[in-house]
């Protein structure tokens, strides 16, 4: 019997030292995030922060939007982050879409949005999008923030941490110098990245009452916008769990003490 | 085995239907008049455990399938489509892609817990294949599932898997091929994947019902691995049984519904969040955890067709178990050496795990071949050997008496 | 005898004659199986549509020395490289004897045009696309498993089997190149 515990934590010690190994060895690649702890990321009482979403889906519109697109978020949808109807009909109609065949001529005319469409791309296609952007695709950011690791706080860490690398930075560059039209950023994988900086004080002017519009408010902002946009359905979904868990609790709880009755009737003990 | 209850109903209507189907008192016979041993611990809810996510698999399966398009174009957005827009979709696909994972930690238990009572010995030896059987439409069927949200995983893991049968000879070109349906993993790909991915649960089902017939003709195998001697060792199913699986249930689904609410993403991989891309290769190809202990074996050998040939022997060397281990005596409890290389083999099974997750080289490539070369040294060898030599502690005289004695 | 003869014959004609009709139904019976199972099975193989467009032709004209392209043919990509004159001459100094699938560089280039290597960019081991110019040879270099390629597309080191697979191609003039 003891033996088998020790086996069995010899077991544990393997599984849970292994691992935490493998990270050590990853730690010297990239660095810590400094933004955590969002608000969408706790486990009880997870919510986006809803005046950051809006602000972050201004941002998307007036910066991200020139090269990035967000095939899977429809108008409508942005009710979720506190949008109301007539301001999304608004929003809708700030954007050019391609109607349907004119029942006359077939013609397709473009014509303004409406709550049903989805966010139009800035390009036809994947390849006008890679002949404007030095032939590489700026990536939908519909599922970006779970497409990473670190989630919300990755895209976060890429918007601020643009520097100027320093002599100890390019070590870690291959090649030793970052190429052409490139810039350093630590938090991407290879620590250079095609995109220039986005943000810059004074890109977007946040309506009146709304905190100012920092490079590190903006990234919380944009950040937010997009960790709900890759999951919509994340509020309802921690919400059901702590019901279903709570509920499972209890009724673990009352099969135990059942099961526990039965033992004693049929068997003795 | 013969029941200690008869099957004696009251019901009019189920009387006239048992007298031409005896459908009633087959499931009368199974789920509660079934008797076993009185000495079950909780290890042998794994089963019933088991049935209940292939339960969940078919049915949230059946669900998303009437909202999932199979074709590369669609896939992937149909699958957000599901997470968006279906209602309850969130939750149906969580529960299904969570509910793979959990099966199969579910299954390795049972596995593992077959293992150490010795469960696979005479006369349970084609109850344990056709549990392997089981195992291995469970693999085929999750693989197949893990490509249809067409991310970038799912490509490279399908390019992955299929291009090992082109390590056949001679005619391993021709059957990727074939698999494929053109010249490498594409829409015909995904179609007939989608297909065999909805099939094959069924046939999981059916080998699941002969698994469990082939169960009730010996009997339940227990934590002493001694024959049952007659009606004192022994308790109906239900009430006890029902009891006990029902409190199991309750406390696996708990586990479940955290993961599926909190944690949802934790067993998957943020690269199948972006759409496949036959044309980028993503840094790491990691299969899902599984396959893990497997895809390790298979890199741990330098050769392209030894590798595969050492992968699938891994998995086939099992149904050759009942007749590798010979020792007389079932349960781990009275094999003192066995118990220890036991737990050996778990560990080594856990490396191996570790080893498949990350990249082939250096101190992973060593520790990869040295749990590769224990892993059949322990079935081919050790147990063999063991089974000779290893001297057994003393079996009690019967079940009902071992029970006594622990509660006395 | 001769009666007796006569009889044993006639009825060992008889068996023959039922063995045979046994047989030859047995055999349509097969036959008849087979038929039915080949196209049970030839209907995965890859369609009329998707052998359609096993052929392209490529304008190489704005591939600079030392540039490469990608292009995608049957669902894969295919390495179009313009190499410079130090890689040729790597790739023609190795020693053909200590490769794994022993090729010369001349045997994956087309004459005229050593300087052009053209080769799926699918790796042998499991089908990943290798990754150009890195690596301890200079070639190319495979994330999944760590096989190394040479400047010729030939296996060098790692778990691969083969060099890079060389496509049936043509070049139609000095700037263009039909591969399939």
């Amino acid at each position: 019997m003891t033996k088998k515990n020790i086996l069995a934590g010899m077991a544990l010690v393997v599984g849970l030292v292994i691992p935490s190994l493998a990270f050590a060895a990853n730690e010297g690649e990239e660095p810590k995030h400094p933004k955590q702890g969002w608000p969408h990321e706790k486990i009880i009482g997870a919510h986006y922060d809803r005046a950051a979403a809006q602000r972050g889906f201004q941002i998307y519109k007036e910066v991200c939007h020139a090269c990035h697109s967000l095939n899977l978020i429809a108008f409508r949808q942005l009710e979720g982050i506190g949008f109301s109807e007539p301001e999304i009909k608004a929003i809708a109609a700030s954007f050019t879409v391609m109607g349907e065949p004119n029942m006359e001529t077939g013609d397709v005319e473009e014509r303004p949005g409406k709550p049903f469409d989805y966010i139009p791309s800035t390009f036809a296609n994947p390849e006008a999008a890679a002949a404007s952007n030095n032939g590489a695709v700026p990536p939908d950011l519909s599922l970006m923030v779970k497409a990473r690791e670190g989630g919300a706080s990755y895209i976060y860490s890429i918007l601020t941490g643009y520097r100027e690398p320093t002599a100890e930075d390019l070590k870690h560059v291959s090649g030793g110098k970052i190429p052409d039209g490139a810039h350093f950023n630590p938090y991407k994988t290879g620590h250079v990245i095609a995109m220039p900086p986005p943000l810059a004080e004074g890109i977007v002017t946040y309506t009146e009452g709304q905190p100012a519009a920092s490079v590190e408010q903006m990234a919380y902002d944009v950040s937010t916008f997009l960790a709900w946009a890759a999951e919509p359905k994340l509020e309802q979904r921690k919400h059901m769990g702590f019901l279903i868990v709570a509920f499972l609790l209890i009724t673990s709880g009352l099969l135990f003490w059942s099961y526990k009755r039965i033992s004693k009737q049929v068997l003795g003990h | 085995m013969t029941s200690t209850r008869p099957f004696e109903p009251k019901n009019g209507f189920v009387k006239w239907f048992d007298r031409q189907l005896p459908l009633f008192s087959v499931m009368h016979g199974a789920l509660v008049a079934y008797p076993t041993p009185k000495n079950l611990n909780y290890w042998w809810s794994f089963g019933s455990l088991a049935g209940l996510m292939l339960g969940v698999q078919i049915i949230t399966g059946i669900i998303l399938a009437m909202h999932y398009t199979p074709h590369t174009a669609m896939a992937f957005a149909s699958v957000e489509h599901i997470m968006r827009d279906v209602n309850y979709g969130w939750l149906l696909r969580y529960v299904h892609a969570n509910g793979a994972s959990f099966f199969f930690i579910v299954v390795y238990i049972h596995i593992f817990r077959g293992l150490y009572y010795g469960s696979y010995k005479a006369p349970r030896e084609l109850l344990w294949m056709l549990g392997l059987v089981i195992y291995l439409l469970m693999m085929a069927t999750a693989f197949m599932g893990y490509v249809l949200p067409w991310g970038q995983m799912s490509f490279w893991g399908a390019t992955v898997i299929t291009n090992l049968f082109g390590a056949i000879p001679f005619v391993g070109e021709d059957i990727r091929t074939l698999l494929w349906g053109g010249f490498s993993v594409d829409n015909p790909t995904l179609n007939r994947f989608f297909s065999l991915h909805y099939l094959l649960p069924f046939v999981i089902a059916g080998v699941a019902i002969l698994h469990i017939w082939a169960l009730h003709i010996p009997g339940s195998n227990n934590p002493l691995g001694i024959d049952v001697k007659g009606p004192q060792d022994q308790i109906d199913f239900h009430p006890y049984h029902t009891a006990k699986d029902a409190f199991m249930v309750s406390l696996l689904l708990l586990i479940f519904f955290a993961v599926v609410c909190f944690a949802p993403n934790y067993m998957g991989h943020p690269d199948n969040y972006i759409q496949a891309d036959p044309l980028v290769t993503p840094p790491h190809i990691v299969p899902e955890w599984y396959y893990l202990p497997f895809y390790a074996i298979l890199r741990s050998i330098p050769d392209k067709l030894m590798g595969v040939v050492a992968m699938f022997a891994a998995i086939l060397i099992l149904f050759a178990l009942p007749w590798l281990d010979k020792s007389k005596v079932r349960s781990g409890t009275f094999r003192p050496i066995f118990k220890q290389f036991f737990w050996v083999l778990v560990i080594d099974v856990i490396a191996l795990g570790f080893v498949g997750a990350n990249p082939p080289e250096g101190a992973w490539l060593i520790i990869g071949r040295v749990a590769t070369a224990y892993y059949f040294f322990h079935f081919l060898i050790l147990l063999p050997v063991l089974s000779r030599v290893e001297k057994t502690r003393p079996l009690p005289e019967s079940i009902s008496q071992a029970v006594l004695a622990k509660h006395a | 005898m001769s009666t007796t003869d006569s009889t044993s014959e006639h009825h060992g004609e008889g068996v023959k004659r039922r063995d045979f009709l046994f047989i030859a139904a047995g055999g349509f019976g097969a036959v008849g199986a087979a038929t039915v199972v080949w196209p049970l099975v030839d209907n995965l193989n890859p369609s009329a549509d998707v052998l359609a467009l096993s052929s392209i032709e490529v304008d190489i004209s704005k591939v600079q020395v030392g540039q490469s392209i990608r292009v995608k043919w049957r669902g894969k990509p295919v390495f179009i490289r313009h190499r410079t004159d130090e890689e040729v001459a790597k790739a023609k100094a190795v020693d053909i004897k200590e490769l794994k699938d022993p090729q010369t560089d001349a045997d994956r280039t087309k004459p005229g045009h050593e300087a052009w290597l053209v080769m799926v960019g699918v790796c042998t081991h499991l089908g990943c696309i290798p990754l150009g110019e890195q690596g301890e040879f200079g070639g190319w270099f495979c994330p999944c498993h760590g096989s190394e390629y040479d400047t010729s597309g030939r296996i060098r080191k790692g778990p691969a089997p083969l060099n890079l697979e060389v496509p049936e191609y043509a070049f139609l003039n000095d700037t263009r190149v039909r591969i399939g």
